[in-house]
């Protein structure tokens, strides 16, 4: 086939029409946009807020007994005495060439320690995501079924007991019960997390179980309410069978709401790392931050927040477009 | 400075101890023993850099003392023993190591003169910025080693009593010829004679080394344990004491230390040895700028007399520290009996005579059990009358207080860490400039205890010790300082290990696992 400098002309002003035309334009624009505000926001926000809690980091390297001349040395070798405004300059300077610059207590590059230490923090976040759903999904949509249903009235009644109990418990009371029962006293996993997979279990359960009771009981309420619905009765009576009902149209309008509040409890997940590192020891970022906040380490603290704002932003763009992909209404409606 | 790290989320250990039979009462399952000749051992933090030079925190002189060797040690009573030098003698501006034979390098070199020689004079180069080398040579001084075949001279441009002692830090560890000629690789790679070598590391979270078969140095006490060195000896960062706890009950770590009562579930466990170390002495400091209601002696003296010191020492460290009399422990050189007598005496009664109304700030760090004592400083003194409040921060905001010149306070609880067994280091705190100039926390005015504390610093040994008695004796009657306790940690041995403890952690060329459990 021939194709003519005219017609790819054509071509190419027919796409960008198209592109011009599709609600995904504007709606991706909108949501990129957001993004790099986000970001923007962070990377003064977590620069300023560093150096505005008291604490000398030059005084934590050098020691207590180091004179005013030793102090006022590491100040300049970590840039410290620089105006404010050029150290914020340099900052950005190194960002804009992806250097996130080197911790002040080990010297180790502030890139080095993330591509160390993110992924345990992701793979902890992700498993207890994967503990989350894997436990609301079906369990949200059987207890809504029966109380629709009428069915099993004790059974429903205590889970809503056990979801607000269990949905109400911190991080770390969750961490040590598991640690009590699984580790100390029967002795079947570790305490130890992050060195393999035995050793996730305890750590995702310890940040999975509150979410997972407070997303159990929105999927059991949003199954009831798709129950309920005019549209489930006329299937009903075409003695669709309970199965075909559910997966047809219980799960599908059940998945919206669940997605959306899926993606703030991965980002929610992310921040219950901290906890769960602490209590298991485990090397990720979360036990990090601690440390470095406590060492005035401004390189670290400033490249964790700004990470795991970037990926906590990178997970609600991926929400919004699956969003977008399963309701298509979603791309048109203005951003509430 | 004791390092022990404080973690923000420190919620977490209640809850713990709470949880994991903390204050059960009931015996904890005795840990598994050591099976591969791997031994665990807990940090505080990460290490700065495996180069001596460059040590300033606790956990860097954990990391060091196994990698590398120093002229001189401590053994676990704070006495001087020898280290690769067998025997030494000293003046005021210089001291002379006679180095021991057969030492060698983890690379297989064996050790010259030269070799020590040269790795001091790194130390002493103002170009190396080493934080903590005034310890060795005393502040703003200069000092150079030369060598012969078997020994080592260091001489001082200005006298500094404390060089020997000194050359106990950390930052003195010798440095071999592979780490000399690129010194960027000790960041991450040892090169030194210690018992053990750099194999690999997590930074901030787990270092592994390797024992080294052929070390046969070292100070004696070392190789009085029976049983054989470990292995690998793999140092953890655990920031939260319950959490060492916990890996110590399932076998994950052999070798934890606690400066809370984290460790209470094992006190009726069998296998466990505990040894308990002085790491930090405390006491009470006042600020007596001008304008500050301490500046007062007879305030100072009331506040004093407010405190019950045994109460204190039951807060801040659970009751396992020894109340002290002076700037120190009885163990450190030139320590002086005879100050228990100027200590005030606890005396609510004449404490509330001139106390009544009067304002006072209370800070405080957190890193001794949250910062319970300063509370209890506070309670005590409005106890007394006095319109008092108080200001607990994490160290690291509470050493900038003190040491920014902010002069926003009135008393606070000093804790220092002394490395050197020594009263020179802690007596900078109390002679000559505030800061920021100096080191003079709470501008204290006593010419009669700086001219001493001068005279300590660069007289004989006799002169010294004379001096310093002067000194803290001047401090005490003149109520610069309220002396408190030790702050200890306890050290526990499980899994079939043993080991000796000096300064508050277990010295690795020490270690051993018992050769059933291994």
């Amino acid at each position: 086939m021939v194709t003519t400098a005219a017609g790819a002309s054509a071509a190419s002003r027919g796409l960008a029409r198209r592109v011009a035309g599709s609600p995904w334009t504007g709606y991706l624009a909108r949501r990129l946009g957001g993004v790099a505000a986000v970001l923007a926001f962070l990377v003064v926000v977590t620069f300023m807020i560093v150096r505005w809690v008291p604490g000398d980091p030059a005084r934590q390297i050098v020691g207590l007994t180091a004179g005013e001349e030793e102090v006022r040395q590491v100040r300049e070798r970590l840039g410290l005495t620089e105006p404010l405004w050029r150290q914020f300059g340099s900052y950005l300077g190194g960002l804009a060439h992806g250097d996130l610059g080197a911790s002040f207590t080990t010297g180790q590059p502030v890139s080095s320690m993330l591509a160390q230490r993110l992924p345990l923090t992701i793979a902890l976040a992700t498993s207890a995501l994967v503990v989350v759903l894997a436990v609301a999904i079906p369990l949200g949509t059987a207890v809504g079924v029966a109380q629709q249903r009428g069915r099993a009235r004790a059974a429903t009644s205590s889970f809503g007991v056990g979801a607000s109990v269990l949905g109400a418990m911190p991080e770390y009371v969750a961490g040590t019960l598991l640690v009590f029962v699984f580790a100390l006293t029967l002795r079947w996993l570790p305490v130890q997390g992050g060195a393999g997979f035995t050793s996730m279990i305890l750590p995702a359960l310890s940040i999975a179980i509150a979410p997972a009771a407070v997303l159990t009981r929105l999927v059991r309420n949003e199954t009831a309410t798709v129950l309920s619905q005019d549209y489930i009765t006329m299937a009903m009576s075409k003695r669709l069978s309970n199965t075909r009902l559910l997966l047809r149209h219980v799960v599908p309008n059940v998945v919206t709401s669940t997605l959306t509040l899926g993606g703030l409890i991965l980002v929610a997940l992310l921040g219950g790392t901290v906890v769960a590192e602490n209590v298991f020891n485990m090397p990720g970022i979360g036990s990090e931050i601690v440390r470095a906040i406590v060492k005035r380490d401004y390189p670290e603290v400033q490249g964790i927040i700004l990470v795991l704002g970037l990926v906590a932003v990178l997970i609600n763009l991926i929400v919004d477009v699956a969003l977008g992909l399963l309701d298509p209404r979603v791309l048109t409606r203005r951003r509430s | 400075m004791g390092h022990r790290a404080v973690v923000a989320s420190v919620s977490v250990s209640a809850a713990l101890a709470a949880g994991c039979g903390g204050t059960s009462g009931s015996a904890a399952k005795a840990p598994p023993n050591v099976t591969n000749g791997v031994v665990s051992m807990t940090l505080d933090g990460p290490v700065s850099s495996y180069d001596p030079t460059q040590a300033s925190t606790f956990q860097d002189s954990v990391a060091l003392a196994a990698l590398y060797d120093t002229l001189v040690a401590f053994d676990p009573s704070g006495k001087l023993v020898p280290g690769l030098s067998d025997t030494w003698k000293s003046t005021p501006k210089t001291a002379t190591f006679h180095l021991r034979g057969g030492v060698t390098c983890s690379d297989g070199t064996a050790l010259t003169g030269a070799m020590v020689a040269a790795s001091l004079n790194r130390l002493f180069d103002p170009a190396t910025k080493a934080p903590l080398v005034r310890q060795a040579i005393g502040p703003g001084n200069s000092a150079k080693a030369t060598s012969t075949a078997d020994s080592v001279t260091i001489t001082m441009a200005k006298a500094w009593s404390d060089l020997v002692p000194g050359m106990t830090g950390p930052f003195a560890g010798i440095v071999c010829p592979s780490g000399m000629k690129d010194p960027s690789s000790l960041r991450t790679k040892s090169a030194g004679t210690g018992a053990f070598v750099s194999e690999s590391q997590v930074t901030g979270s787990s270092y592994t080394l390797t024992r080294r078969p052929q070390y046969a140095w070292g100070p004696a006490y070392a190789a009085q344990t029976a049983g054989e060195p470990p292995k690998k000896l793999v140092l953890k960062v655990v920031d939260d004491e319950n959490t060492r706890a916990n890996l110590t009950s399932t076998g994950e770590l052999q070798i934890p230390s606690f400066t809370s009562n984290a460790w209470d579930r094992f006190k009726s466990t069998g296998g466990i040895t505990v040894r308990t170390s002085p790491q930090s002495d405390t006491m009470l400091v006042f600020n007596e700028t001008v304008g500050h209601p301490t500046a007062d002696r007879g305030v100072r003296l009331a506040i004093a007399q407010a405190l019950d010191r045994s109460v204190l020492n039951k807060v801040q460290s659970f009751g396992s520290g020894e109340l002290i009399s002076s700037l120190g422990r009885p163990s450190y050189e030139c320590f002086d009996s005879g100050s228990n007598a100027l200590v005030p005496k606890y005396d609510a009664a004449a404490a509330a005579k001139a106390l009544k109304g009067v304002k006072l700030q209370v800070i405080g760090t957190n890193i001794l059990a949250g910062g319970a004592a300063n509370d209890q400083v506070m309670s005590a003194l409005q106890a007394a009358g006095a319109t008092a409040t108080v200001r607990t921060m994490d160290n690291q905001a509470w050493v900038s207080d003190l040491f920014g010149g902010k002069n926003d306070w009135d008393v606070t609880i000093f804790v220092y860490g002394n490395r050197l067994s020594s009263f020179l280091p802690v007596g900078q705190f109390f002679v000559h400039d505030a800061p920021p100039k100096g080191l003079n926390i709470g501008a204290t005015n006593n010419p009669e205890a700086a001219r001493a504390y001068d005279q300590a610093a660069t007289g004989s040994a006799e002169e010294k010790c004379a001096a310093l008695t002067t000194f803290q004796q001047s401090l005490l009657r003149n109520v610069d300082v309220l002396p408190l306790a030790t702050a200890p940690v306890h050290v526990l041995f499980a899994g079939g290990t043993s080991g000796s403890v000096v300064n508050g952690f277990a010295v690795p060329a020490s270690i051993r696992v018992a050769k059933a459990a291994g």
